[in-house]
C-alpha cells in the first residue's frame, strides 16, 4: 500500500491528499501537473494507489502486453478504493480509462501492487488477493490469504509486494505484511505460506522489494517503528518443491529454515518512523551495492550507502541525514525521496502550498547536510530588481555543518569578489580628526568605571586631570548611579592635593552635582553623605586661607614691581650726594 | 600540667567551619527579624500600610473590608467593613487618624480610624480605584482608577481639583511627591510611569518601563523615582528629565511592592517568586534576601524597621518583629561640623594613639644647639622636600614657634634658598602646609625684600612663578567657595524633605453629608 509514489522513472510524484483528491507533481520542474477528485471522493476516499504502464494500443490480446515493452507505454496509476473498486488513471488523457470492480464482494481495498510480469494485484480488507487482468477488466485468480492469528487485529493486511522470481514455474510469489510478514505461494487459486520473516510492530506497514540479478530482498519498515529491516527474499529451487510437497502446511524442517532467517540480514535505524522508502541496488564486479533513502515523519532524509557483505545483527546508522531549512532556520519538512539508478538523490520538501523538487548528490563526508532554501518568490523579486546578481536555487547553497561548524557558502561566478585590500587598508587606518568629541567622552566614561572599579590611580588620574568642564560633564553624565560614590572618594583623596588637582575637582564635582543632584539628595542619610561633608570641610579648610593668600600676593607683587622698577632706575644719578664727617665724641 | 617547652596545644576547630557568605552588618541587622506570626485572612491581601504613630498599627485591605492590626498582639484592633465590593489600597494618613480606601465600586472613602466612621466620599471615578493616597499637605486625596484617570480630591470640600486621563490602560500604581503637595506620579498598565503637576494641570514627564507598572515609590529627596513591574526595578531621575539611573533585575516573577526602609537608605521589593529583596539605595546592590512561603502581594514596614508585615496571595499576612530595637544611628561618625542637623554624631572624633619615642634626628640636634640656619639648611633639600615634605613643614614650624625664621633664612645660600621656594610651590596646595607656607612665606618676602635683586635667574623666576601659583590658588579658592554653596544648599533641601510638617489638629472630624447618606450594613 502506498498513499504517495514516484513513477517507475521518478518522473512524476503522485499523492493522495487527505480529501481524497489525487495530486500529481513532476519532478522535473516543480508544478503540479495534474489534480484528479475521484467520483465520491468523500465517501469512499481511495486508498491506496500504484504506478503502471500499460501499452498504448488497447488491443484486447493477452499477449500483446508482455510483447509492447519496446513499444511506446503510458503511465497510469492503480486507484484502490474503499469501496473496493480499482481506478485506472491516464497520466496522458488526465481520466480514468477503466473501472474495475470486484464482482461479488467490495471490502475495502487495502494494497495494490504491479510488476510488469505478473500484472496486477490487489488485496482487500478481507485478505483476499486477487489478480487482475487489465485489458479485460476481469479477475483472473482469487486467493485467500487469511492467516488465523490469536487476535483479529493481527489478521489485516495492510500491504503486499510481488516478489519476482526466475524460477521456471508458473506460481507466483508474494509478501504479504500484517502483524506478521509472510512470503505465499500463489498457484491455481491455491495460497501457501513459503516464510514466515518475522514481526512486524504496528498495523500499517512499507514494503519494498529490489531485485539484482537473481537476489531478491525486501525493505520493510512500520509506521510506528524507527527502523527498517532488510530481507533476504531470493526465491530458491527448494522452496518451490518442498512447498508443492507439503501442501499448506508449515512442516518442522520449515520452521528450522524459519529460524535461520527469521533475522534480517540488517538493520537501518532511522531518526523517526519512515514515510516513504526507496531502494536501489546495483551489481558492481562482484558485489552488490545498495542505496537506500527513507523520508521520515519528522521531514528528514536519510540516506544509506551500504555494500552487501553478509549478514549484521549491528544496526545500521544513516550515512547522511538531509535536512531543508528556511535561511531563518524554519525548517521545510521533507516528503519524499527516490533514488535514481544514475547515484544522486531526488528529494522533495514543502515550501508553503507547494511541493518543491531537487536532485542532490549525496555527500558522504559528512554525517548531516542542511539545505538553506529563502522563501523563492522573495528571491525572485530580488532578482528582478538587480539583474547582475543571478541567484537561483541551486547556486546560493549554504552548507552548514549543525555542530561547531564553519557555514560553507559556494562561490558563484555571478557573485561580487570580497573587499579589496585597500579597502581593508583604508578601514584600519585611524582617523583622528573624524572621531566625534561624543564618543571620546564615552570611552573616557568607560576608562573612568574602569578605573575606579580596580581603585587604579594611573587611570583614575589620567581621566580626572582633564580640566575642562565640557568633557567632564559629558563623562558624568553618563556614569552610571553605583560609580558615583566612588568618585566621591577619589575627589575628596585629591580635593587636599595641589592647587592644579584642586582646580580639576572643583570642576569635576561641579558636573557631578549638576548631573547627580538628584541621586545625591536621595542619598543623603547613606555614606555619600560622609564623603560630600568631608569634602564641604576640606572646602572651608582651603578657602579659610583666602584672606592670608591675599595679603601674600599683595606682599608679593609689591616686591616684583619694586624689583622691576628698580631695574629701570637704575643709571639713574643720586638726587643728593651726602658726604658727612663723623664726628666721635 | 604541661612542661613549660611544650605548651598545650588547643584543638583548632576553625577548619572546618562551613565557607558561609560573607556576613555584613545588612544581613546581621535583617537576620534579627524574629520569627514570623501567620494570620489568616479572607481574600489576597491588596494592600499593606503602616501607622506613622504610635503604637504603629497597621492596616491590611483584603476582600470587602480593612482590618487593621496590632502588630504586638497581632489581634485586629478594628475593622473597616463599610465597602459593598472588594476593597483596595487602604492608607493611613502620616497623623494616623484617618485612613483613604478605594475600591471596586467606583468610589474612595475616607474613614475616621477610631470610630470607624466613613468621612468622606469621592464619586466621580467609572472604574475600580486600585491605589489612593495622601497627598504630602495631608490636605487632599489621589487616586488611581482602572478608567485610565488620575484624580486629586481636595478632603474639606469633597471636590475634584485636578483630574489627568493621559493612559491608555489600568492604573495600578502611584503615589505622591514627598517635596510637593501638587506633584504626582502614575504607574500604568500601558508601560508608561506619567508625573504630573496639579498647578499647571499638565504631564511634566512620562518614562516608559517597559512592562505593566505595579509599583512605584518616591525616594524622600523627591528627586528621584522607583518603578517596578515585571521582573525589573527601575530608578529614574527627575531633575535629569527621566533618565534612567539604573536597572535593578534580580527578581525572576512580577514584582509587586516596593517600600523604603531603614531611614530611607535601603529600598525593599516584593514578588510573585516568594522572596523580598533589600538593596542599597546608594549601590543598587542586593544585601539581603528573605524567603517567604507564598507568593508576595503586598508589604509594610514600620519605622526603624521594627516590624516587616508582607500579605500573601492565600491570604496569609507574615508579621516579623525584631526582638531589640535596632541601632540604625550609632554607625555615624566624624565631621559633624559640616553634617546637616538631622545627622547624629558620635562623641568621639579620633583616638590617637600612644606615641613612642623617637631618637633625636639631626635638624633636633641642631635646633638644641640653636644653630638655626644649620638645621633649616640639613631639610632644605631636593630629595627631603619630595620625598619627606613634612620633615621641612615641621623645622620651619618650630622655627616660626621660636620667632627665629627670619633669622634662619637671612642665612641661607643661594641654593638652599631655590630649594625653599621649590618647597613653597610645590606645598602650597596640599592643604595640609597651606597655613605654614603661607606664613613662611611671608617671613621670606620680609627677609628678601631688599635682596632680590641679588638672587640668581632661576630664583628669580622661581620666585615669580610661586606668585603666579598664589594666584590660582587665589582662583581654585574662588571655586570652592562656590562649590561649597552648592554643597550647603544641596544638605539643606535634604533637610527640609525628612522633617514633618507640623499639622494643625482638629478635633472634630465630622463626616460630610455624602458620607452620612453611605449606609452599609456590616453583616
Amino acid at each position: 500500500m502506498a498513499e504517495a509514489a514516484f513513477s517507475e522513472d521518478g518522473k512524476y510524484y503522485s499523492i493522495i491528499s487527505q480529501d481524497g483528491r489525487l495530486r500529481i507533481w513532476d519532478t522535473e520542474t516543480n508544478v503540479l501537473k495534474q489534480e484528479y477528485t475521484p467520483d465520491l471522493h468523500l465517501t469512499s476516499p481511495p486508498s491506496c494507489l500504484q504506478w503502471i504502464s500499460v501499452s498504448l494500443n488497447a488491443s484486447p490480446q493477452k499477449g500483446a502486453r508482455r510483447k509492447s515493452i519496446s513499444e511506446p507505454e503510458q503511465y497510469c496509476i492503480a486507484l484502490g478504493t474503499s469501496n473496493g473498486n480499482i481506478l485506472i488513471y491516464s497520466i496522458s488523457e488526465a481520466k480514468v480509462e477503466t473501472v474495475l470492480n470486484q464482482k461479488d464482494n467490495n471490502s475495502k481495498m487495502v494494497a495494490l501492487d504491479w510488476h510488469r510480469k505478473y500484472g496486477l494485484f490487489s488485496c482487500t480488507a478481507n485478505s483476499v488477493v486477487q489478480e487482475w487482468d487489465l485489458q479485460s477488466g476481469k479477475t483472473r485468480n482469487k486467493y485467500n490469504v487469511k492467516v488465523v492469528a490469536a487476535n483479529k487485529q493481527g489478521s489485516k493486511i495492510s500491504a503486499i509486494r510481488i516478489v519476482p522470481h526466475n524460477q521456471d514455474t508458473p506460481a507466483k510469489f508474494l509478501i504479504t505484511a500484517s502483524w506478521q510478514i509472510k512470503l505465499w505461494r500463489l498457484h491455481n487459486s491455491i495460497a501457501v505460506v513459503v516464510k514466515s520473516l518475522g514481526h512486524n510492530a504496528a498495523p500499517r506497514a512499507l514494503l519494498t522489494v529490489s531485485t539484482v540479478n537473481k537476489s531478491c530482498w525486501l525493505i520493510e519498515g512500520s509506521q510506528t517503528e524507527r527502523l527498517l529491516s532488510f530481507w533476504d527474499v531470493t526465491i530458491t529451487e527448494d522452496l518451490n518443491q518442498t512447498n508443492q510437497q507439503n501442501g499448506d502446511e508449515v512442516t518442522p524442517s520449515k520452521r528450522q529454515r524459519k529460524k535461520s532467517t527469521s533475522t534480517p540480514a540488517y538493520n537501518f535505524v532511522l531518526e523517526d518512523a519512515p514515510k516513504l522508502i526507496h531502494l536501489n541496488m546495483t551489481q558492481e564486479e562482484n558485489s552488490t551495492k545498495l542505496n537506500l533513502a527513507a523520508a521520515t515523519r519528522s521531514g528528514v532524509v536519510h540516506y544509506y550507502g551500504l555494500t552487501l557483505n553478509g549478514e549484521s545483527v549491528k544496526p545500521i546508522k544513516p550515512s547522511l541525514t538531509i535536512q531543508v531549512t528556511t535561511e531563518d532556520a524554519q525548517p521545510l519538512p521533507l516528503q519524499c525521496c527516490w533514488v535514481p539508478p544514475a547515484g544522486d538523490l531526488l528529494l522533495g520538501y514543502t515550501s508553503g502550498p507547494a511541493l518543491v523538487f531537487e536532485r542532490l548528490v549525496p555527500d558522504v563526508k559528512t554525517k548531516t547536510q542542511v539545505l538553506i532554501r529563502g522563501e523563492r518568490k522573495a528571491k525572485e523579486r530580488s532578482t528582478k530588481k538587480q539583474k547582475d546578481v543571478a541567484t537561483t536555487g541551486h547556486k546560493d547553497v549554504n552548507y552548514v555543518e549543525p555542530i561547531g561548524g564553519v557555514s560553507r557558502k559556494r562561490t558563484t561566478p555571478g557573485e561580487p569578489v570580497e573587499v579589496s585590500m585597500e579597502a581593508r587598508l583604508e578601514n584600519l587606518t585611524v582617523d583622528i580628526k573624524s572621531r566625534s568629541r561624543a564618543a571620546v567622552s564615552h570611552n573616557l566614561t568607560k576608562l573612568l568605571m574602569q578605573g575606579l572599579h580596580s581603585k587604579d590611580k594611573g587611570i583614575i588620574l589620567t581621566v580626572l586631570q582633564r580640566d575642562e568642564p565640557a568633557v567632564a560633564a559629558n563623562t558624568v553624565a553618563h556614569l552610571p548611579a553605583d560609580y558615583v560614590p566612588l568618585l566621591l572618594d577619589q575627589l575628596v583623596d585629591m580635593a587636599t592635593r595641589r592647587t592644579n588637582l584642586c582646580a580639576a575637582v572643583c570642576t569635576w564635582l561641579d558636573a557631578v552635582l549638576r548631573s547627580h543632584a538628584a541621586l545625591l539628595l536621595a542619598s543623603v542619610n547613606s555614606r555619600t553623605a560622609d564623603r560630600l561633608s568631608h569634602l564641604l570641610a576640606i572646602f572651608t579648610h582651603r578657602r579659610s586661607h583666602l584672606c592670608q593668600l591675599l595679603n601674600l600676593k599683595g606682599r608679593i607683587d609689591l616686591t616684583v614691581t619694586q624689583r622691576s622698577a628698580a631695574g629701570e632706575h637704575v643709571e639713574l644719578q643720586p638726587v643728593l650726594d651726602y658726604n658727612g664727617n663723623f664726628c666721635c665724641l | 600540667m604541661a612542661h613549660i617547652s611544650y605548651p598545650f596545644k588547643k584543638s583548632n576547630k576553625a577548619v572546618f567551619k562551613k565557607p558561609g557568605s560573607a556576613i555584613t552588618h545588612d544581613v546581621v541587622h535583617w537576620k534579627k527579624l524574629g520569627l514570623p506570626v501567620l494570620v489568616k485572612e479572607f481574600g489576597a491581601i491588596d494592600c499593606l500600610d503602616f501607622s506613622p504613630v504610635e503604637p504603629y498599627y497597621f492596616a491590611a485591605t483584603c476582600s470587602v473590608r480593612i482590618q487593621v492590626y496590632d502588630p504586638i498582639t497581632k489581634v485586629v484592633a478594628k475593622n473597616i467593613a463599610k465597602f459593598h465590593e472588594a476593597a483596595y489600597g487602604g492608607v493611613f494618613r502620616n497623623d494616623g487618624r484617618l485612613l483613604v480606601a478605594g475600591s471596586e465600586e467606583a468610589v474612595v472613602k475616607v474613614f475616621d480610624v477610631q470610630s470607624k466612621n466613613v468621612l468622606r466620599v469621592f464619586s466621580g471615578h467609572t472604574g475600580p480605584v486600585h491605589r489612593t493616597y495622601f497627598s504630602k499637605d495631608q490636605l487632599k486625596v489621589l487616586s488611581l482608577s482602572d478608567d485610565k484617570s488620575v484624580c486629586l480630591w481636595d478632603i474639606a470640600t469633597e471636590e475634584k481639583i485636578a483630574s489627568f486621563s493621559e493612559h491608555t490602560d489600568y492604573i495600578r500604581a502611584g503615589a505622591p511627591s514627598p517635596i510637593s503637595s501638587d506633584i504626582i506620579l502614575s504607574g500604568s498598565y500601558d508601560h508608561t510611569v506619567k508625573l504630573y503637576d496639579a498647578r499647571s494641570n499638565e504631564t511634566v514627564l512620562t518614562v516608559n518601563h517597559g512592562s505593566p507598572v505595579e509599583s512605584t515609590v518616591f525616594l524622600p529627596s523627591g528627586g528621584i523615582f522607583v518603578s517596578a513591574g515585571g521582573t525589573e526595578i527601575k530608578v529614574w531621575d527627575i531633575f535629569n528629565g527621566g533618565k534612567l539611573l539604573a536597572n535593578i533585575s534580580q527578581h525572576h516573577k512580577t514584582v509587586t511592592t516596593l517600600r523604603l526602609a531603614s531611614n530611607n537608605s535601603r529600598l525593599m521589593s516584593a514578588s510573585l517568586d516568594r522572596h523580598v529583596k533589600i538593596y542599597d539605595l546608594s549601590t543598587f546592590k542586593v544585601v539581603h534576601n528573605i524567603d517567604f512561603p507564598n507568593a508576595v502581594l503586598s508589604m509594610a514596614i514600620s519605622e526603624n524597621d521594627d516590624i516587616l508585615a508582607v500579605g500573601m496571595i492565600d491570604g496569609v499576612i507574615s508579621i516579623r518583629k525584631r526582638e531589640q530595637p535596632s541601632n540604625l544611628q550609632d554607625e555615624r561618625k566624624g565631621f559633624y561640623k559640616f553634617a546637616p542637623d538631622h545627622t547624629k554624631t558620635s562623641t568621639v572624633d579620633v583616638v590617637v594613639s600612644k606615641q613612642k619615642g623617637v631618637a633625636n634626628s639631626q635638624p633636633d640636634k641642631f635646633l638644641r644647639k640653636m644653630e638655626y640656619t644649620k638645621a633649616l639648611n640639613v631639610v632644605l633639600n631636593t630629595f627631603v622636600i619630595t620625598k619627606f615634605p613634612e620633615k621641612t613643614a615641621a623645622i620651619i614650624q618650630e622655627l616660626l614657634r621660636r620667632k627665629v625664621l627670619y633669622f634662619a633664612m637671612s642665612g641661607l645660600s643661594e641654593n638652599a634658598i631655590g630649594v625653599l621656594l621649590k618647597f613653597f610651590k610645590k606645598n602650597l596646595g596640599e592643604t595640609r602646609f597651606t597655613r605654614l607656607v603661607i606664613d613662611a612665606a611671608n617671613v621670606f618676602v620680609d627677609v628678601f625684600e631688599n635682596h632680590l635683586s641679588t638672587f640668581s635667574e632661576q630664583n628669580l623666576w622661581l620666585y615669580t612663578s610661586l606668585q603666579e601659583d598664589i594666584k590660582s590658588e587665589i582662583d581654585v579658592c574662588k571655586r570652592v567657595c562656590e562649590l561649597e554653596g552648592a554643597i550647603g544648599m544641596l544638605f539643606s533641601s535634604a533637610q527640609v524633605s525628612t522633617t514633618c510638617d507640623n499639622l494643625d489638629l482638629y478635633d472634630n472630624l465630622v463626616p460630610s453629608t455624602k458620607a452620612q447618606k453611605e449606609i452599609i450594613i456590616d453583616v
